[in-house]
């Protein structure tokens, strides 16, 4: 009798532990503007939406906070509080890059009319501090592909000249070691 | 012999106790969780319209806390759009939802330049900035890094190297967990729900 209660309290504890996970969301895969030439292939590239410098002009209407706190309506057009250096706000670009080659090449340089400067960058977790440095060069080794994500290398816009809004898209000239420049279409999108 | 006489007790204790740890036992946060919760250090910043913010007056709330900064390419517009994203999913619990961005970066970042930035992810955002002495208090009471590092090969000039939490305060200004970078939206969602139900317990 009393095996008979263990052996039921165990199978309902099996069956309540079934408890599911959620499940699992995968990203929308981003529509391909990409290019190839000399065994590299460039596709999903992709931008977050952005601001641009604080003096440039945007492209539509700002967007109002639903919130009332105290709008002023007379909010200077550029420099605010002491804003020094000028420098716009940033943006990221993201894409798959494979190289079906067989020699080893590097993504050494972008370039794009969105922003003033464009650089390659990466960033270093080190224990939950995040650190952006500049790189040198992505490699690409032969046969493989690398993805420029979120949290790791990424293509940089500086001093962007206009916003980025979602459903945009705009050119960037990628320059490689060896399978030279390629332009492809950069489309912002939210990840 | 006496042994096996209590023996069959354990067999109905101990599923009982590992099916409530499963399903429906205490909830287990997906964050870094304080314990026991603290309450959150209060401080007193501007937001991005100049008005005056104070944590604790945000009472009645649930308060994201992320550290950030506009020139920021990756790191802080990936957490604001994971943030963005959490208040989505939530739909009409995300009114008990306030993110607040605090900029390490006021130099660069002004009132204006903050205010069109967070606006960007999502309306409800709060964008705060304060002067240097007004921050070190606060840094160190969340016990935030936040480095100028100057970048000599880049057009960018600096960057400011910095924690990237997602501090999490309760409705009753109890600081009980924190999201480190990459958090999964799912789980950052599910330990918000969790909050909203259970108030502030």
């Amino acid at each position: 009798m009393r095996i008979r209660i263990a052996l039921l309290t165990i199978t309902a504890a099996l069956a309540l532990s079934a408890c599911g996970q959620g499940p699992a969301s995968t990203p929308p895969t981003a529509p391909d503007s990409g290019s190839s030439a000399a065994g590299i292939q460039v596709t999903e590239i992709w931008s977050r939406p952005a601001i641009a410098m604080d003096d440039a002009q945007p492209t539509g209407a700002m967007p109002m906070p639903t919130k009332a706190m105290g709008m002023d309506a007379a909010t200077p057009a550029s420099g605010g509080m002491g804003g020094m250096n000028g420098m716009g706000a940033t943006g990221a670009v993201y894409m798959t890059i494979k190289n079906s080659g067989g020699a080893p090449d590097k993504l050494i340089k972008a370039q794009s009319d969105v922003a003033k400067t464009v650089e390659l960058h990466t960033v270093i977790n080190d224990n939950g501090v995040m650190s952006m440095r500049p790189v040198e060069g992505i490699d690409i080794p032969a046969g493989e592909s690398v993805t420029l994500k979120p949290g790791g290398f990424h293509v940089m816009l500086i001093g962007l000249n206009r916003d980025l809004k979602i459903g945009d898209s705009f050119q960037v000239t990628l320059q490689f070691e060896k399978g030279g420049q390629q332009v492809v279409q950069s489309t912002v999108r939210q990840p | 012999m006496r042994q096996m006489h209590h023996l069959w007790r354990l067999f109905v204790a101990l599923p009982i106790v590992w099916a409530l740890g499963a399903c429906g036992g205490p909830y287990q946060f997906h964050g870094t969780v304080l314990d026991p919760p603290n309450r959150a250090p209060n401080f007193v910043l501007a937001d991005q319209d100049g008005a005056t913010f104070q944590l604790q007056d945000q009472r009645g709330k649930i308060v994201l806390l992320y550290f950030g900064f506009t020139s920021c390419p990756d790191i802080c517009p990936t957490t604001l759009a994971d943030l963005a994203a959490t208040r989505q999913r939530l739909g009409d619990d995300a009114k008990q939802i306030q993110v607040v961005l605090i900029t390490v970066d006021p130099e660069r970042d002004t009132q204006q330049r903050l205010k069109r930035y967070v606006s960007l992810f999502d309306t409800s955002f709060i964008g705060l900035r304060g002067t240097q002495e007004q921050m070190a208090p606060i840094m160190k009471d969340y016990g935030v890094s936040a480095t100028k590092r100057p970048l000599p090969d880049s057009a960018l000039g600096y960057t400011v190297d910095h924690s990237a939490f997602v501090y999490v305060i309760d409705q009753a200004g109890m600081w009980r967990e924190q999201f480190a970078h990459g958090a999964a939206i799912d789980d950052m969602t599910n330990d918000l729900r969790y909050l909203i139900k259970n108030g502030a317990s």
